[in-house]
């Protein structure tokens, strides 16, 4: 009978200092996660520096500029204040995160900006057909977004932030990039959105 | 600067025109020069201005996504232009983002073997500027400064270039100076040879006073109009000395009439003289021998001695009569000989102190005194002088008061000589120039002491002119009495 209450004693000092060290590791990663989460945000409405709408788009009569978040929400309260003084083509940005998976007109209309966040992965070719030829900038996270038909994807190299573009699926929805963001990224030909249909 | 006007007036006009022709191209050269200088300093301030907004304006995403590699590579651009020394980009908050620095090659190439005028205006210019020039610039994003771009030249190249710019603006200044020289050089005739020629015209007129020389010259600016104007002088003075001569002749030929009508006049009047003197001796003296005898006869018949007296008094003024005669008869034989007669050199001042020497002891009773500066020596009669000087005291003597001092002086300046005899006693008469005429006895009767004939001063005033003197009479200035003075010239040459 003795031997069962050892065996639960060690347990209970194993899984005690688990869970003491546990926080730590979860601190260790929420740095890293913060960091990267604000300079991916931070990127995503910077992208739209380097963009040009069709005038039809930026002729909608709001003096903002819309960075929309699909999914779950994956930056932090500190991202978000980062860049919601922004101002890019003049206009300040407007934060706005959908939670369901496709977007209505009106919210179709107001996004200039679409970052899909990583919760949205395994819908992302819904959303992607249902963006087709929409003038919106598509920028995601998820691994292979660009291949996918998505416009512009954030990877992490070596602690470095960098990103892929499809200039096809760009040209389609009648958006413009600089070849000054061009140069910059690893140019990917994925496949046209909804074509798989 | 003394000697620039002395230098021949070609070397002046070269000189001008060769000062003008290079002050202004100096100047010129200068003014290009500092232009050029500005102008391509300018220029490559411009030019790394561009570099500096195309490569920020490329490095816009490289800032923005923190890409430096991509912003180096467009910095490696630069690497075309060898004058760039560096280039960098910074952040927004000045932190170093991307740099650019030539490859060492780049730089030992460009040090290698300068050229030496490039290292003199190297050297000037790093007085001046800093021998680089730099440039940086904020790197724009939607109007908003997410970094700076600095850029740094050398001005090697700008030295380089301005050293050749110099070399060739010295070669063409040299040309245009020799160009110049040989212009001026041919150029200078056109002002310089009428000048020559006039000034060689007035040479020849001076010298050989042909005022019938003409300067000939058919040009028709100012110095044309000079040359006009100098033969039109020359025409003038032409005509003017035509008319002097003329004159000239027509004075002598008058000037000898004349001369010749005085001559013959004084000769008549000479020959007058002589016939009267002649015809009065003649007759006269037939009349006094008749009166004579016929007063002798009358002396030995009548023997009452009361008429004794009338024929003493008739016998005296016979004997006048017979003086008078023979005054008039030397008279006009004196004045028709005088001229005649040779002169020589003589001790003026030793004859007059001869004879002073010989009145006294004549005349114990008058008081002389001389002053005399010695050795006068005149061409003179000195038989005539003595008369002259006899005539003199004689006249002195007559009309001086007793016991004053009869004054006589011998002064000589650089041309004349001035003997004057002065006395006390009576005034001259105010018609005292008469005093020297012939028959002429002017002095009232208070101090004269015996009957004046008129003769005496006359005789002065004869014997002076012979000798191409003068004579005057002047009263005393601080007592009454008077003064005659004879000038006599040093050098004189009786023409007769």
């Amino acid at each position: 009978m003795n031997k069962p209450k050892e065996i639960s004693s060690w347990l209970l000092i194993i899984l005690s200092l688990v869970v003491l060290l546990l926080p730590l590791s979860i601190l260790a990663a929420n740095v890293d996660d913060i960091e990267e989460d604000i300079l991916k945000a931070i990127y995503s409405f910077k992208f739209g520096k380097f963009t040009e709408w069709p005038k039809t788009k930026l002729n909608d009569g709001n003096s903002t500029l819309g960075f929309c978040i699909l999914g779950k929400n994956p930056f932090t309260q500190a991202a978000l204040e980062t860049i919601e003084a922004a101002i890019v083509k003049g206009r300040k940005l407007r934060i706005m995160i959908y939670r369901s998976g496709l977007l209505s007109n009106d919210a179709l209309d107001e996004c200039h900006i679409l970052y899909v966040s990583q919760s949205e992965k395994t819908r992302q070719q819904p959303i992607l057909s249902a963006l087709r030829d929409k003038p919106i900038l598509t920028v995601s996270d998820i691994e292979g977004f660009s291949q996918k038909g998505g416009m512009i994807t954030l990877i992490n190299i070596d602690q470095q932030i960098q990103f892929q573009l499809n200039p096809g699926a760009i040209t389609r929805a009648g958006l413009e990039i600089s070849s000054k963001l061009i140069e910059l990224a690893k140019i990917v030909n994925g496949q046209v959105p909804g074509a798989n249909r | 600067m003394a000697w620039l006007p002395n230098l021949p007036i070609k070397i002046k006009l070269i000189a001008m025109m060769m000062i003008t022709s290079s002050a202004t191209t100096l100047l010129m050269v200068l003014a290009i020069a500092v232009n050029e200088a500005v102008t391509e300093h300018g220029t490559l301030e411009k030019e790394l201005e561009t570099l500096a907004q195309v490569i920020g304006s490329r490095s816009t995403g490289a800032l923005t996504f923190n890409d430096s590699r991509t912003a180096t590579e467009n910095l490696g651009a630069l690497q075309a232009k060898d004058n760039i020394v560096y280039a960098a980009i910074f952040q927004q908050d000045g932190t170093l983002f991307a740099d650019y620095k030539p490859a060492p090659h780049s730089s030992e190439i460009q040090k290698t073997d300068p050229p030496k005028l490039n290292n003199a205006l190297r050297q000037f210019f790093t007085n001046i500027f800093s021998g680089t020039t730099q440039i940086s610039k904020d790197i724009l994003l939607e109007g908003e400064r997410i970094g700076e771009i600095l850029i740094i030249s050398s001005l090697d190249t700008f030295y380089t270039s301005l050293a050749n710019y110099l070399g060739w603006v010295a070669v063409i200044g040299v040309i245009c100076f020799g160009i110049s020289l040989l212009v001026a050089s041919r150029l200078h005739h056109l002002i310089s040879n009428p000048i020559l020629n006039l000034h060689e015209v007035t040479n020849t007129i001076s010298d050989k006073n042909d005022y019938a020389l003409r300067i000939k010259e058919n040009r028709k600016d100012e110095l044309g109009m000079l040359i006009i104007s100098f033969n039109h002088m020359l025409e003038q003075i032409q005509i003017r000395d035509q008319e002097l001569a003329r004159y000239s002749n027509q004075l002598e030929t008058e000037v000898a009439d004349r001369t010749h009508e005085l001559f013959e006049a004084k000769q008549r009047r000479i020959y007058w003289l002589e016939n009267m003197a002649r015809f009065l001796k003649h007759e006269l003296k037939n009349a006094t021998v008749g009166i004579k005898t016929s007063l002798e006869l009358m002396e030995r018949r009548l023997q009452d001695h009361t008429l004794d007296v009338y024929l003493i008094r008739a016998g005296k003024s016979l004997e006048f009569m017979n003086a008078l005669l023979g005054s008039v008869s030397n008279a006009s034989n004196l004045e028709a000989s005088i001229y005649k007669e040779l002169l020589a050199p003589l001790d003026f001042s030793l004859l007059v102190d001869t004879q002073l020497e010989e009145y006294r002891s004549i005349y114990p009773d008058y008081i002389l005194q001389e002053q005399l500066e010695m050795d006068v020596h005149i061409s003179g009669n000195s038989i005539r002088l003595k008369q002259m000087l006899d005539k003199l005291i004689s006249n002195a003597f007559e009309h001086s008061k007793e016991n004053t001092i009869i004054l006589v002086s011998v002064l000589k300046n650089d041309t004349h000589v001035e003997l004057s005899v002065a006395n006390e006693g009576a005034k001259l008469p105010e018609d005292k120039d008469r005093i020297f005429d012939l028959f002429v006895s002017l002095r009232d009767d208070e101090y004269q002491k015996s009957d004046s004939l008129g003769l005496g001063l006359y005789l002065v005033k004869l014997i002076a002119e012979s000798h191409g003197g003068w004579v005057k009479a002047e009263d005393l200035q601080d007592k009454n009495g008077a003064v005659f003075t004879v000038t006599l010239p040093l050098n004189y040459t009786n023409v007769s």
